[in-house]
């Protein structure tokens, strides 16, 4: 009994109580709710409430950058779902691709890179935030990073299979690869027999 | 065997006034008389209530041994104070909801992250995110040598942060060395540095 008290808690109204101004709680607890009516995560949306709190962001800019949260969950869950119509969108893919947005990163773009079997979404997306960030063009990002697994730049499963191939010439996916991956250009010629 | 004499048998027959038998006899027929109007009573306990009161009795003193796996069937009962219900219930929530921010080795989903900033003549900085709940006072930065330079080192779990630092409790700054920032949507342009942990 005692047990399940705390654990109610720590629910989003006990997380927020005492560290964002009074005035703003009912706006912010109304948000929760659309979020949660919705299935989306709300975790995104406390962390940016308890942020606001913490750095004294007068309460109606407090409420509206959590709404500009909401609104970036629902834009990335129909991105999910567009670009993976065939399974159910996880939170934390929601969540990344909510985080990609907030980076500038083109909708287009996350598209195509959920598109292309990378899973969990997170490094794919946050390579090419960085890529974008850095000024390379976006398709050539997306080109990249699509081709990027069979190259070892981040755990999937595509790499599992390539990798094990170790020794003897690089297979014909790989080659073409190494033409634009520097990463896979580094391996090249650092490991014998590549 | 010893045979009744004749006279006691008469008299126990009714047949002789026992008053006129002799005094050596007369003490032989009180007991006789006595015996059998004992035999005459009925008993106080049937040999029913006395044979099962006998079962009983011994059960008590002796109960018979369950056979060992009948312990995962029969009800447990804990008896535990109010007071050490919540204490168990707190120590239960501690280690549940409270991060392990100590911990120097980090699990299979969590990654080292460093923390440097160069703030000559600073007082305190911390470093407040989205990983501590942008709870001050959380993770202090140190400068031992007071050379301006104050670091610390944390684990986090693997994925995307946002944090800033804050220096002598009041000037929120950027990470000028974290190289990724992102808007944090208050409308003003500020800015909060990024931190990606891989495990």
């Amino acid at each position: 009994m005692t047990l399940l008290l705390l654990l109610l808690l720590q629910g989003p109204h006990a997380r927020l109580e005492g560290r964002v101004p009074g005035a703003a709680l009912p706006g912010l607890d109304s948000l929760i709710a659309q979020a949660v009516a919705e299935s989306l995560p709300t975790e995104p949306l406390v962390q940016k409430a308890l942020e606001g709190g913490a750095k004294g962001i007068p309460v109606p800019r407090l409420v509206n950058g959590v709404r500009h949260g909401l609104v970036q969950l629902r834009d990335a869950r129909a991105i999910v779902s567009r670009a993976t119509p065939a399974r159910a969108s996880l939170d934390g893919d929601v969540a990344a691709v909510a985080a990609a947005l907030a980076r500038g990163l083109d909708p287009g773009l996350i598209e195509r890179l959920l598109s292309a079997d990378s899973e969990p979404p997170g490094p794919v997306l946050h390579a090419a935030a960085d890529l974008v960030a850095h000024r390379f063009p976006a398709d050539s990002a997306a080109e990249l990073l699509r081709t990027a697994p069979a190259c070892s730049m981040w755990p999937s499963r595509r790499r599992t299979s390539c990798s094990g191939r170790g020794g003897g010439r690089p297979p014909r996916r790989w080659r073409a690869c190494g033409r634009c991956c520097p990463t896979f250009r580094w391996r090249h010629h650092r490991t014998p027999g590549l | 065997m010893t045979a009744i004499d004749p006279r006691v048998q008469e008299a126990l027959d009714g047949e002789r006034d026992p008053t006129t038998l002799p005094a050596e006899l007369r003490d032989a027929y009180g007991r006789l008389t006595a015996a059998a109007a004992l035999l005459r009573e009925p008993p106080a306990t049937s040999v029913a209530d006395r044979v099962m009161a006998e079962i009983r009795e011994i059960r008590r003193e002796a109960p018979v041994p369950l056979p060992r796996a009948n312990w995962l069937l029969r009800p447990v009962t804990f008896r535990l104070r109010p007071v050490w219900t919540l204490a168990v219930a707190a120590a239960v929530a501690a280690v549940v909801f409270l991060p392990s921010r100590e911990s120097a080795i980090p699990g299979a989903e969590e990654g080292v992250a460093q923390f440097v900033g160069h703030f000559p003549g600073a007082r305190s900085v911390e470093v407040v995110g989205s990983f501590n709940d942008w709870q001050r006072g959380a993770l202090a930065l140190r400068d031992e040598d007071h050379d301006g330079i104050w670091h610390g080192a944390v684990v986090l779990p693997a994925g995307q942060h946002e944090y800033m630092f804050v220096v002598d409790g009041e000037r929120w700054i950027a990470d000028p060395l974290a190289g990724r920032y992102v808007d944090d949507g208050f409308g003003a342009g500020q800015q909060n540095a990024l931190l990606i942990v891989r495990p």
